[in-house]
């Protein structure tokens, strides 16, 4: 009955993904074909074990000549918690071709009732340095070479229909001392509607993101998942939707593009350790090489701006970061030098705490593609109609996001009667932490929760 | 088939022993109406093994059935006397406040040792699968020596006599429980002594047929359990008692046939059933209209039985989004038993996997596990969105065939209420 029930399963999962890249495509899309290759979702005939490039791996060809592969996420297609530069690709494709992946969750097995933190501690200290995330990946793109550029261009994004939300007792999260215990939220995501009720009355839009994509670092060895960087990596930035492009610089020959931590929404911070997690039955993207202009770290274009950004364990220093990365931006755009360009970015960049929990702080900031435009610079200090608001403003950015975000956490808990782990929760899925006004003496941090998530009851 | 009957005839040797004995002694309280004096002796009892395990004597051992037996005697004691102080309280009340006391004794006792749930479990369930013939010879000259005791005082055992005899029941009676629980616990023992009994007292009169009633109904219904537990991998204790409530339900099914009333009784039952099937369909009717999200176990039954019936009320995208999760849950469980499954092969057939590629399956399995539940968790909710929906409609059709099913007599009614 199971596998009778599993084979159409994967020949299904492996038909729509095909059928979901070719509408994708801007060019005429091919009819589906009926695959030459036996399905891969399925390991009912055996593991070939993680080795190099499955040639299983189903792939059709689109008129214009570039190509879709699919691929499922399984065993031998996945990797556990670490970015390896020497890991065999799983796939090969060339510049210009797109990928239709499945992606899987994380566990949170660990947060069950009665497991002792020391357990979990345990869990993390007999595989040091290991992330906890699940990323499809390795793939092997032909063309790139170290210094070149890779842009992968996200075309779709079609999320599973459930999601988690949780806390680990004790640990990680922005507050792990405050919150000795923990919860785990089951949520279902109505795609129809792209939305989901967090709470009875609590209804958050629906904006699915990778938390992480990732080349190969530079360095040879087994790197954790969970810290970002010059190599992209675990961002949590969630303006990288549907319809943006990662500009990332090639560190190693094929460039090894991973994905995972598949998000279907997240605040900006992510405070409690998680947004909404859940595993994507397609991402769809398209990868494409670009030579002779070279980039020193990673940035993100949208529609209507392009975002830098910054990380570092101290936010400080991610401050630092990014507003390098954006003043260097701006000059080059507006063709200014860097001192006019750093007035500039007081006036016209967005920036926001992108996460607080991945190891690296994350600070981004949205700059306007128009140079006569400028980004949504609403600092509130009070409510407003729009906003519930915590702001706080200290000498240290670290304390500056803890003070407000923990600010957010007991207004909810007072004046909207939420319960404290869920206000944790809320705070991570749906507060939006915006760098205000910063100098050497006071670094403004303003929390803010859009009032339009309550909704009446059912 | 010779291996299940080596493990199994043990076992069942011992329990032809206890509803032997049982059997008896369950007729004689049914007539004293001292139900659960079995229940009470046999928690005092199992409070004396209690006693002894915190004092560091070892569960089957000669000294804690001393403990035991010490304490079913003072019990019996007790019991003895309860029939003078029942002449304004009832006997059973102060037999159910010896028992409970006994229990809750026992818990405070063994609240903080290490293995003391184990203990508890040990006393209510027993552990009758692992006797053996050892125990056989132990209780059977035993429960043969109460059992001519009896025999020889039987006109003294009326229970209307003088104290002391009173004592020699509750004190032998007391003795045979020790042993008893200590090899069956406290549930199969009150099952052996009740229901055999109740079966023999339900179709004689005399004590003989009774009895002769009694044993038949008890060994075969202690063979069929024994037999059960061992098919279905149940707990054999358990199952043997959930078997004796079984045959007294049948048994009083058939009660009425066999007292040459098979007409109105078929009558009662028809009628009892249409109520019941009634009851259950207007209890689910309001479950649904009052908390539509939460289980419905009535309409849940109904659709794993036939799965069409959610057709009537899933929208084509709800249709459509319960079934790719179901084919989705299955997948995961599909995927997660091949990872158990390489890894069992590797481990027993050939080479171990390394430590890292076994965390990392225990890693996938731990993903797998958590998108299966999250599949789980989207039939659910799709489930009872379109539930909530359809929450008055629904509830006011069960309610409608609830009340075709009633055996109402609707003319009746129609006439009075014109």
């Amino acid at each position: 009955m199971g596998s009778n029930l599993f084979v159409p399963a994967a020949l299904g999962f492996s038909g729509a993904l095909i059928a979901g890249a070719a509408l994708a495509q801007t060019a005429p899309p091919a009819a589906a074909p009926a695959s030459p290759y036996p399905p891969t979702a399925t390991i009912a005939n055996g593991y070939p074990g993680v080795g190099p490039a499955d040639n299983k791996l189903r792939v059709t060809t689109l008129p214009n000549g570039k190509k879709i592969h699919v691929l499922p996420a399984t065993l031998e297609t996945t990797q556990w918690g670490w970015f390896d530069n020497a890991q065999a690709p799983v796939l090969r494709v060339n510049s210009g071709d797109t990928i239709a992946l499945e992606t899987m969750m994380h566990s949170h097995n660990q947060v069950v009732p009665g497991t002792t933190i020391e357990q979990i501690k345990k869990l993390r200290t007999d595989f040091p340095g290991r992330g906890p995330h699940t990323l499809t990946g390795p793939i092997y793109i032909e063309e790139a070479q170290p210094g070149d550029v890779l842009k992968v261009t996200l075309n779709k994004i079609v999320p599973r229909a459930y999601a988690t939300n949780f806390n680990v007792p004790g640990m990680f999260g922005q507050f792990p001392s405050v919150y000795q215990d923990g919860q785990v939220k089951y949520l279902y995501l109505d795609l129809d509607k792209m939305q989901t009720e967090f709470l009875p009355g609590i209804v958050l839009p629906l904006k699915p993101f990778p938390g992480t994509l990732a080349v190969a670092r530079k360095e040879p060895g087994r790197y954790s998942s969970v810290p970002p960087g010059e190599f992209a990596g675990n961002m949590d930035i969630r303006d990288f939707v549907a319809g943006t492009s990662l500009y990332v610089p090639v560190h190693v020959p094929g460039a090894l593009l991973w994905t995972g931590d598949s998000h279907a929404g997240q605040g900006n911070g992510e405070i409690n350790l998680t947004a909404i997690e859940t595993a994507y039955r397609e991402l769809n993207l398209t990868v494409e090489v670009i030579k002779g202009k070279p980039l020193d770290f990673p940035r993100i274009e949208t529609p209507k701006s392009w975002i830098t950004m910054g990380f570092d364990q101290d936010l400080n220093n991610a401050w630092a970061q990014a507003k390098a990365q954006t003043v260097k931006f701006l000059a080059e755009q507006r063709n200014v030098p860097a001192d006019q360009a750093e007035k500039l970015m007081a006036g016209v960049s967005d920036c926001r705490v992108s996460q607080v929990v991945n190891v690296k702080k994350g600070i981004h900031c949205l700059n306007p593609k128009n140079a006569r435009d400028k980004e949504d610079m609403e600092r509130p200090t009070k409510e407003t109609a729009k906003y519930y608001v915590s702001h706080v403003k200290d000498a240290d950015l670290n304390k500056a996001m803890n003070d407000a975000s923990m600010g957010m956490i007991k207004l909810l808990e007072s004046e909207k009667k939420i319960a404290r782990l869920d206000a944790y929760g809320l705070a991570s899925v749906a507060m939006d932490c915006r760098v205000g006004a910063v100098s050497d003496t006071e670094k403004n941090v303003h929390c803010l929760m859009p009032k339009s998530i309550w909704v009446a009851k059912r | 088939m010779s291996d299940a009957l080596a493990l199994l005839f043990p076992p069942f040797l011992v329990a032809v022993c206890l509803v032997g004995i049982h059997a008896y002694f369950g007729i004689q309280v049914l007539a004293r109406k001292v139900i659960f004096v079995d229940l009470a002796l046999a928690q005092v009892a199992a409070l004396g093994a209690s006693v002894a395990f915190m004092l560091g004597h070892p569960a089957q051992n000669f000294t804690t059935y001393g403990y035991s037996l010490a304490f079913a005697l003072l019990a019996a004691v007790l019991l003895a006397f309860t029939r003078t102080w029942g002449t304004r309280v009832p006997q059973e009340a102060l037999i159910g406040v010896i028992y409970v006391v006994a229990a809750a004794a026992a818990i405070l006792l063994i609240d903080r040792a290490p293995q003391g749930a184990e203990h508890l479990k040990q006393i209510l369930t027993g552990n009758i699968l692992t006797s053996g013939l050892g125990d056989v010879a132990l209780i059977v000259p035993l429960y043969a020596a109460i059992g001519l005791l009896h025999w020889l005082l039987h006109r003294q055992m009326t229970g209307a006599g003088p104290l002391a005899w009173e004592f020699v029941f509750y004190a032998t009676f007391g003795a045979v429980v020790t042993s008893s629980v200590a090899i069956a616990g406290v549930l199969l023992v009150f099952s052996f002594l009740i229901i055999p009994a109740a079966i023999g007292v339900m179709f004689a009169s005399s004590l003989a047929r009774q009895l002769a009633i009694g044993w038949i109904a008890g060994v075969i219904t202690s063979a069929a359990g024994l037999a059960a537990s061992f098919a279905l991998d149940l707990p054999t204790g358990a199952t043997m008692v959930c078997a004796f409530g079984g045959v007294l339900a049948v048994a009083g099914m058939f009660y009425p046939f066999w007292r040459g009333e098979p007409r109105a009784a078929l009558r009662v039952a028809g009628a009892a059933a249409r109520w019941g099937v009634a009851a259950v369909l207007a209890a689910s009717a309001l479950q649904l209209a009052a908390a539509p999200r939460a289980d419905q176990p009535l309409i849940d039954l109904a659709e794993y039985l036939i799965p069409p019936l959610r057709s009537l009320y899933l929208s084509p995208a709800e249709q459509a989004a319960f079934a790719d999760a179901g084919v989705h849950a299955e997948r995961y469980r599909a995927e997660a038993e091949q990872l158990n499954d390489r890894e069992r092969r590797t481990r027993t057939e050939g080479e171990a996997l390394d430590e890292f590629s076994v965390a990392r399956i225990s890693s996938f399995l731990k993903s797998y596990g958590e998108m299966r539940k999250g599949e789980q968790f989207v039939m659910h909710e799709v489930r009872a969105r379109a539930r909530e929906r359809i929450r008055w409609s629904a509830a006011l059709g069960l309610l409608a065939f609830a009340l075709l099913l009633a055996p109402v007599p609707w003319r009746q009614v129609w006439a009075r209420l014109r």
